[in-house]
């Protein structure tokens, strides 16, 4: 008698525990038919089994709440992405180590002067220090020092949120196109010429840029030891600032400069656009004649990269051609947002039937570099006219023979 | 653009292909912030951090469930949320749930319904909230995001970093808990949404090792 309600109440603890797996159908066949069956017999079990199907689907009902607000993150935040965090981090304080090394350094030289009433003894004295420069350094490294109170902020505020970051990354690559400098973030103390192959180390490694101006660490050598201190050290950081974000930034085949960044910002790129056909095809050049190579329907995003003369037909970023990454749909069933005649002219690729007629094209001069984020891209759409404009050139046909005349639109 | 693209264009630095995630997601991340903290401003706050968090970090991901490595970013913010609260705990938080004139935004918005099962509806939302902050943050996440959110053992093992062994028995505990908690607040339940079950059984019905 006792026996039997003890092994009741071990089975409704063994089933109470699977009934949660029970209510979800993942318990083996085994286990599922023992808590049926328990189920079928133990009135207690089913209703505690009731009670909880019933949290369940009360859990399950709840409605959603309002969404209060968009949560799309600001526009202007272009390149916080490609910089990521961490490094961005580690890179400002790197540079934080390496103003203070600079600092120390000052003070060290600074020190000897004083104490030495000699002559050749004070000449002497910076390349002693620049001795120990390397050494300072590679110890400082590794520890996060905050050093000045200038450069433990814009290390905050980087790390802190992003829509602020971005305005600061913005302001700082600016510095990349005198990159050079940065190569001297380490030897900023007078002793140039001996701190150099030092401090380069990182610059060689970093540097598919044209390395060609050594003049602004002799500016900071000639100031000379005791004034510098605050303005130059800062100057210094944030070339160096710089120089990291490109020493990270491996995306960008090329050294962005000033220009190109602010170009980036104002040229359109590639604008968004919104399908409003049902369903419209993307072909392989700007017209029907062109086969079409997939297709798009209603409600699709894309991103359009550039348009032919007339802009009667837009280019699109369509990583489903995997030869040149782009398409060409109608412009007529394209939603965008701003003109696209600001977009670059492309030309279109040569219906695919002729392959005899090794033309030799005429290219138009309005051709314009594309954006240079999207590596997928072939260099086929952009003629060899232009002494190189794009980055991405393979070793492709140099003179295309599948660019060819424009078939009017 | 479908989402692969999508990742590949905001890996890229091109915040308005993130903006489309955002768009596709932000709901869900909003909801799963909203249950798990309990309070909209707070779910707000976790939200526009996740999705700051997300876009730092999307080089990282690699492949997979997008959906499920938003999560794990969610779940990480909302616990950190939950630590800085409970650091400066500046309004206290039953109140904010209890208050009848103050319901919380979103619950029960159903239109068809009449304003009686509107409130009624609203009331057990409310209740819902505050048995979900009396449970662990693991159980709390896990319930939410399988029975609230609907989302599947092996996305929710992701999201929580772990696995779907302990997912499974994290979503049992939780339930078994809520079930406890609803139970016990039953004579504060309209009727009609009293939890059906004899009710001459329900000291018994109490489950020892919950």
């Amino acid at each position: 008698m006792f026996k039997r309600k003890n092994q009741i109440q071990d089975m409704d603890a063994y089933v109470e525990e699977r009934l949660s797996d029970f209510l979800d159908g993942t318990l083996s066949d085994q286990e599922q038919e023992i808590v049926k069956a328990h189920l079928a017999s133990s009135e207690r079990a089913r209703a505690s089994y009731e009670s909880l199907q019933y949290t369940v689907s009360l859990l399950k009902q709840t409605s959603a709440p309002v969404l209060p607000r968009q949560f799309t993150l600001p526009v202007t935040s272009h390149a916080p992405a490609r910089a990521t965090p961490a490094w961005l981090v580690w890179g400002l304080r790197g540079v934080a180590v390496a103003a203070t090394a600079a600092f120390v350094l000052l003070l060290t030289a600074t020190l000897f002067r004083q104490t030495s009433p000699n002559q050749a003894l004070e000449q002497a004295a910076p390349m002693a220090a620049a001795q120990p420069s390397p050494s300072v350094m590679i110890a400082l490294a590794p520890t996060p020092l905050p050093t000045f109170p200038a450069q433990s902020q814009s290390d905050q505020v980087v790390t802190q949120t992003l829509p602020t970051a971005s305005p600061i990354m913005i302001t700082i690559e600016p510095p990349t196109d005198t990159p050079e400098p940065v190569s001297t973030l380490a030897p900023v103390p007078a002793e140039s010429n001996k701190a150099q192959p030092t401090g380069l180390p990182s610059a060689p490694a970093q540097a598919p840029l044209p390395a060609a101006a050594p003049p602004e660490p002799t500016v900071a050598v000639s100031a000379e030891l005791a004034p510098p201190t605050p303005t130059a050290v800062r100057e210094t950081t944030d070339a160096s600032a710089a120089g990291s974000v490109l020493n990270q930034n491996t995306p960008v085949p090329q050294p962005a400069t000033s220009e190109s960044n602010a170009q980036r910002t104002t040229r359109a790129v590639a604008v968004g656009g919104i399908i409003t056909a049902t369903q419209l095809r993307v072909r392989t050049g700007p017209g029907i004649e062109y086969p079409p190579i997939g297709e798009l329907k209603s409600g699709d995003i894309v991103k359009i990269l550039g348009r032919d003369e007339s802009s009667a037909w837009l280019v699109i970023e369509y990583p489903q051609n995997l030869e040149t990454g782009i398409g060409w749909i109608g412009a007529l069933f394209v939603k965008h947002d701003p003109p696209i005649n600001s977009l670059p002219v492309y030309e279109p690729q040569e219906p695919i039937t002729t392959e005899n007629e090794p033309t030799t094209q005429v290219p138009e001069p309005t051709e314009t570099s594309v954006n240079d984020s999207t590596p997928t891209r072939t260099p086929t759409e952009t003629p060899t006219d232009k002494p190189a404009p794009v980055p991405t050139r393979d070793s492709d046909e140099p003179i295309a023979p599948d660019i060819t005349e424009t078939p009017e639109p | 653009m479908n989402e692969p693209d999508m990742i590949v264009a905001a890996q890229q630095g091109d915040v308005p292909s993130f903006n489309q995630l955002v768009r596709v997601y932000q709901t869900i991340v909003y909801h799963t912030a909203y249950r798990v903290l309990g309070d909209g401003d707070a779910a707000s706050d976790a939200t526009q951090d996740a999705f700051i968090n997300a876009y730092k970090n999307i080089r990282s991901f690699r492949g997979g469930s997008f959906k499920a490595w938003l999560l794990r970013i969610v779940t990480n913010t909302c616990y950190d949320q939950l630590r800085a609260k409970k650091r400066k705990p500046t309004a206290s938080l039953d109140a904010l749930l209890i208050d009848p004139d103050n319901p919380a935004p979103g619950l029960g918005e159903a239109q068809e319904e009449s304003p009686h099962d509107h409130a009624e509806r609203s009331e057990l939302a409310l209740w819902i909230n505050k048995g979900l902050q009396t449970l662990p943050y693991d159980q709390r996440i896990t319930l939410v995001l399988s029975d609230i959110d609907g989302f599947a053992y092996e996305e929710i093992a992701t999201a929580t970093a772990t696995n779907v062994g302990t997912v499974k028995s994290r979503l049992s505990r939780a339930r078994a808990h809520m079930r406890e908690f609803l139970l016990q607040q039953q004579e504060l339940l309209p009727d009609s949404l009293r939890l059906k079950h004899r009710t001459g059984e329900s000291p018994d019905l109490r489950v020892e090792n919950v």
